[in-house]
């Protein structure tokens, strides 16, 4: 079931409502904090969503379209995703926001394009996380599915993430469509420029858009400024063939680029990344009786990314450039069945990764009245690759009151290197063997029960599989995670296991609205982090990192969490969501390492001690009210968040406070061609930054959000 | 069943508790077996006092006056010698260390190493870092970094840098940087960096004497080691800054000196027994 937010035809009732959601919000607040605060001073959180829920199979999902965003400023996906239940995302700089959901990160949420496309970021430092390679303007719907249970896009470990762009579609009658977009934010003097245009007929049909962001340095509510600036370039074209009725053939190519795109969070900014992305969907329908569909889809993705600390004061003692280039190739074919109430998914599915990276330092010394420039070369991925074949299936069956849908994947994954880079010392190999093979298995469980006076019981059971990434396989002294070490690969890794259970209750009223509750529970076996090797066996490479981590299987650990919403009826003048979510992260038996003078003298064993990374508890209430038959729409969102005292003392986190921020909008579209929205976000230029923006480098410093922004979205269409 | 059976079955149980019995006893737990620690103080000294900086308090056997400015080093691989014949590299975290006169962290090394008990008679360390280790760019964050020694001129870094001034024949207060690092071999008489056709590595083993020490269990032992400034002037040779100039990095022949010197330039003091910690 989905929960939809629309316009509503009434607005009787509705005054009282708002009285008693606000009284909700507050008996909610005040009831969740006592509780939390007696379990270790978590956070509750309320936030705004469009559509949220569990979808049909049982499975928790967000689904957010086109116009939420494009009225929104967004910047950046990631940015923009944070404001959904249970996502968060890494903050490094001003752009490229890395989505975390219920405290999965990094390789262990699948994030994709159009049902299937991948891309291979470049960067070590994940400057380019893969939904910085599309720009929000070019986004149709955003799926978030959270758990390991959606298996037919490839293995997922924690959440998969499907970004829909906006593809070519036929049209009834020939015709030739637009859209154009402009948007400023003070504070960062930011501008965006859009240009979108689709068209054709029944038998042919294309799209074409592109568009320009540029963005300069953010003054936060500390009233400091940090170098966050970025420029954005971006197009994207499609062509579509219909051939016969039940035929379509869609070519799509997306190139985005991203320049002197600032990251004060991290030891070096982007001065380029550029990203070509090039896919092939035949899809043939309604083939027989039984036979509903037979897709085929293959793509190719490139990524060009160069990044250097020319504008950071430690290239005046040694200058450091990156490049790396990535590449993804890959395909699928799948079949969906139909006998009776019988639905069954078949597909295969190819992917081929290569990684190729080196690093250039240059060390000045000005010595006895002589200037001596020192270089070096070293590769932090040599010609790395993996390939993942895959095969899997999808079952589905409606019972009385009872959806009931399995979900079985094998996968077989092989990495390889040509690093001619060893690392075996005192008997002890660290970095040796590079070629890895595995068979892995996933699958997912997944039933939604309709019970009596509209409440539905959600239940999902699943094993996600990842195989390690290249980064975690091959990566070589790159500080690539929040601790500012440098971080050594480990090609010996095994896959990475989440056994998930998922369950929830909603309640649907046509007066009241949707309520759903819902918790889950993870279990991470093989779990893969980091743990430091000494500085006699391997020193770090980077300025700034205290020394070197090497990925390795750590025991289980295991996460757990809820999240809580409610949303209005959908019939109503007025509408309100109500979101509230947290997720917590146990390590049961952590290492600590005592560091005095600058030196690991010992180390210590830590027992539960909390994962590192994950967000605190939070909620949020938006709410606002339809004038005019839509032509005028105020709205308020306030984000309230508790601090985040559950930190990795292993990791040396550190704990952060909690902030309540507030943002307005009002949007007015007196014609159906166009829509003006101005608005403040962080409204009383709050100091705060999220738990998980990572430090400013070279210091214990948070890295703030963005003080206070006004702005102002004009969308014209045609 | 039999009692002969039941006594079968019994004797079978038997032999195979007392086989994990055996087992367990041979996976010792390492945190159970007996160990010590140690610590290295380092302390610069000229004429057997503390290194007071910037003032011009001090003549050399070659009869220069000077004053020292800045004192930074490594040493490396320490090794500690057993009675037994037996030794032990310290390197379980880091088998290099820096130490700056003008970073107090610096100045204390506590070693993360477990150390088995017992008799040792010396230590000895290497003086620099060898040339298996010495590599450009290994160190990449202050203050080691600022010890980097040009690619040109063979790379890695600095073993040392002793940076001051001296009063030169004509009265004039000349500045000097004694710095010890790879040295070079050049054609002809300049010092052009296009005319170097071999390398020289000049670290060498320093071995201290009156080093030796026991070692009980639990106990933590920190050693005061002193660098004697004014002995890399002096024994066997002669170092005078009117010969030699301010600068030597690219003077093998200086560096050689320097290094023949520096073999008696470090002394060890009384160890102090830190209480015994678990």
């Amino acid at each position: 079931m989905m929960v939809v937010s629309r316009p509503f035809r009434s607005a009787s009732s509705g005054a009282k409502v708002p009285v008693i959601f606000l009284g909700f919000l507050l008996l909610f607040q005040l009831t969740a904090f006592d509780v939390f605060a007696q379990m270790n001073q978590d956070t509750l959180m309320l936030q705004e969503v469009e559509i949220i829920g569990v979808n049909k199979k049982g499975f928790r999902e967000i689904l957010i379209r086109a116009p939420r965003i494009e009225y929104a400023p967004v910047r950046d996906i990631g940015d923009f995703l944070r404001q959904e239940p249970n996502v968060a995302g890494i903050r490094k700089g001003g752009v490229s926001i890395d989505p975390v959901v219920r405290g999965f990160k990094y390789n262990q949420v699948s994030v994709l394009l159009n049902n299937g496309v991948k891309i291979e970021g470049g960067c070590p430092n994940r400057m380019d996380p893969v939904a910085s390679h599309v720009e929000s303007e070019n986004i149709d719907q955003i799926e978030v599915i959270k758990g390991p249970y959606i298996l037919k896009y490839g293995p997922v470990m924690g959440a998969l993430i499907n970004l829909q762009t906006a593809r070519p579609h036929p049209w009834e009658a020939p015709s030739i469509h637009g859209k154009v977009l402009y948007g400023f934010e003070s504070n960062w003097n930011g501008q965006r420029e859009h240009i979108y245009l689709e068209g054709g007929n029944k038998r042919v049909f294309f799209n074409a858009g592109g568009g320009f962001k540029g963005y300069g340095s953010y003054t936060a509510g500390n009233k400091e400024l940090y170098n966050s600036s970025f420029q954005k370039l971006y197009g994207s074209a499609g062509l579509g063939f219909a051939i016969g009725a039940k035929n379509s053939l869609i070519v799509n190519y997306l190139y985005d680029q991203g320049k002197n795109v600032r990251f004060p969070a991290l030891p070096m900014d982007e001065r380029l990344d550029q990203t070509h992305v090039a896919s092939v969907n035949f899809t043939s329908e309604n083939i027989s009786k039984t036979w509903e569909r037979l897709q085929f889809q293959t793509y190719f993705s490139l990524v060009h990314h160069v990044m250097d600390n020319l504008n950071r004061a430690s290239a005046n003692t040694m200058q450091a450039v990156t490049t790396v280039d990535a590449r993804n190739v890959g395909g699928k074919l799948v079949t969906v069945h139909k006998a009776g109430n019988h639905s069954i998914l078949a597909g295969i599915d190819y992917e081929d990764v290569w990684k190729n990276g080196e690093k250039v330092m240059t060390m000045k010394m000005i010595m006895e009245g002589d200037t001596f420039i020192s270089v070096k070369h070293t590769n932090v991925w040599n010609d790395a690759g993996y390939r993942n074949a895959g095969l899997f299936g999808e079952y589905m069956i409606p019972l009385k009151n009872t959806e009931l849908t399995a979900a079985l994947r094998f996968d077989y994954n092989q990495a390889h290197s040509q690093d001619t880079f060893r690392l075996v010392k005192d008997g002890n190999s660290y970095f040796d063997k590079t070629a890895s093979a595995f068979f892995n298995v996933s699958f997912g469980l997944g039933a939604r029960i309709r019970l009596p006076h509209g409440f539905y019981l959600n239940g999902a059971l699943g094993l996600g599989t990842r195989s390690p990434s290249l980064l975690e396989r091959f990566i070589k002294l790159m500080p690539v995670q929040f601790d500012s070490y440098d971080y050594l690969g480990n090609p010996q890794l095994k896959p990475e296991h989440n056994w998930q259970a998922d369950l929830s209750v909603d309640w649907r009223h046509p007066e009241i609205g949707v309520f759903s509750v819902g918790g889950f529970f993870s279990l991470i076996t093989n779990y893969i982090t980091g743990k430091v090797l000494p500085p006699s066996v391997i020193k770090p490479s980077t300025q700034g990192a205290p020394g070197v981590k090497q990925f390795y299987n750590a025991d289980a650990v295991y996460l757990t969490g809820f999240e809580v919403t409610w949303q209005s009826p959908a019939s109503k003048q007025w509408f309100c969501t109500l979101n509230a979510a947290a997720t917590w992260g146990i390590q049961p038996d952590a290492v600590r390492y005592v560091v005095s003078g600058g030196q690991v003298t010992d180390q210590e064993s830590v027992k539960n001690d909390p994962l590192p990374e994950i967000p605190p508890l939070e909620g949020s209430v938006r709410g606002g009210y339809r004038f005019f038959k839509n032509k005028l729409i105020p709205s308020v969102t306030v984000r309230l968040v508790n601090a985040q005292m559950k930190v990795s003392e292993s990791y040396g986190e550190q704990t952060t406070p909690g902030f309540v921020t507030a943002a307005i909008a009002l949007r007015y579209s007196p014609w159906k061609f166009i829509s003006v929205t101005g608005g403040i976000e962080n409204l009383f230029d709050t100091p705060y930054y999220e738990h998980l923006n990572r430090r400013m480098i070279g210091s214990t410093n948070p890295l703030y959000e963005p003080g206070r922004v006004f702005y102002v979205n004009a969308i014209f269409r045609f | 069943m039999s009692l002969l059976r039941i006594h079968r079955y019994l004797l079978a149980l038997l032999v195979v508790t007392i086989f994990i019995a055996s087992c367990k006893k041979s996976e010792e737990d390492p945190a159970d077996q007996p160990y010590g620690r140690i610590t290295f103080r380092f302390d610069q000294k000229i004429d057997g006092k503390p290194v007071v900086k910037n003032q011009l308090l001090y003549t050399n056997a070659a009869g220069n006056q000077y004053l020292v400015t800045d004192v930074m080093y490594f040493i490396s691989d320490i090794t500690l010698y057993r009675n037994d014949g037996g030794s032990r590299m310290i390197k379980d975290w880091q088998d290099i260390f820096y130490i700056d006169d003008a970073i107090p962290s610096t100045l204390v090394h506590p070693f993360l190493d477990k150390i088995e008990p017992g008799i040792y008679d010396s230590i000895s360390f290497i003086f620099g870092i060898t040339e298996e280790k010495n590599k450009s760019f290994m160190f990449v964050n202050p203050p080691e970094v600022n010890m980097a020694w040009p690619s040109v001129l063979g790379g890695g870094y600095h073993y040392m840098m002793i940076n001051g001034k001296w009063m030169d024949t004509t009265g004039l207060l000349m500045p000097f940087n004694l710095h010890l690092g790879i040295g070079q071999l050049y054609h002809g008489t300049g010092y052009n960096t296009d005319s170097i056709y071999a390398f020289v590595q000049n670290y060498f083993k320093v071995s201290l004497p009156g080093s030796s020490f026991t070692l009980n269990d639990r106990d933590s032992l920190v050693f005061r080691l002193a660098m004697n400034i004014e002995r890399w002037f002096e024994g066997p040779h002669l170092f005078d800054f009117n010969q030699w100039g301010g600068n030597i990095m690219q003077k093998q022949p200086a560096m050689q000196v320097i290094k023949e010197n520096g073999a008696d330039v470090f002394t060890i003091q009384p160890v102090t027994r830190l209480p015994a910690k678990n």
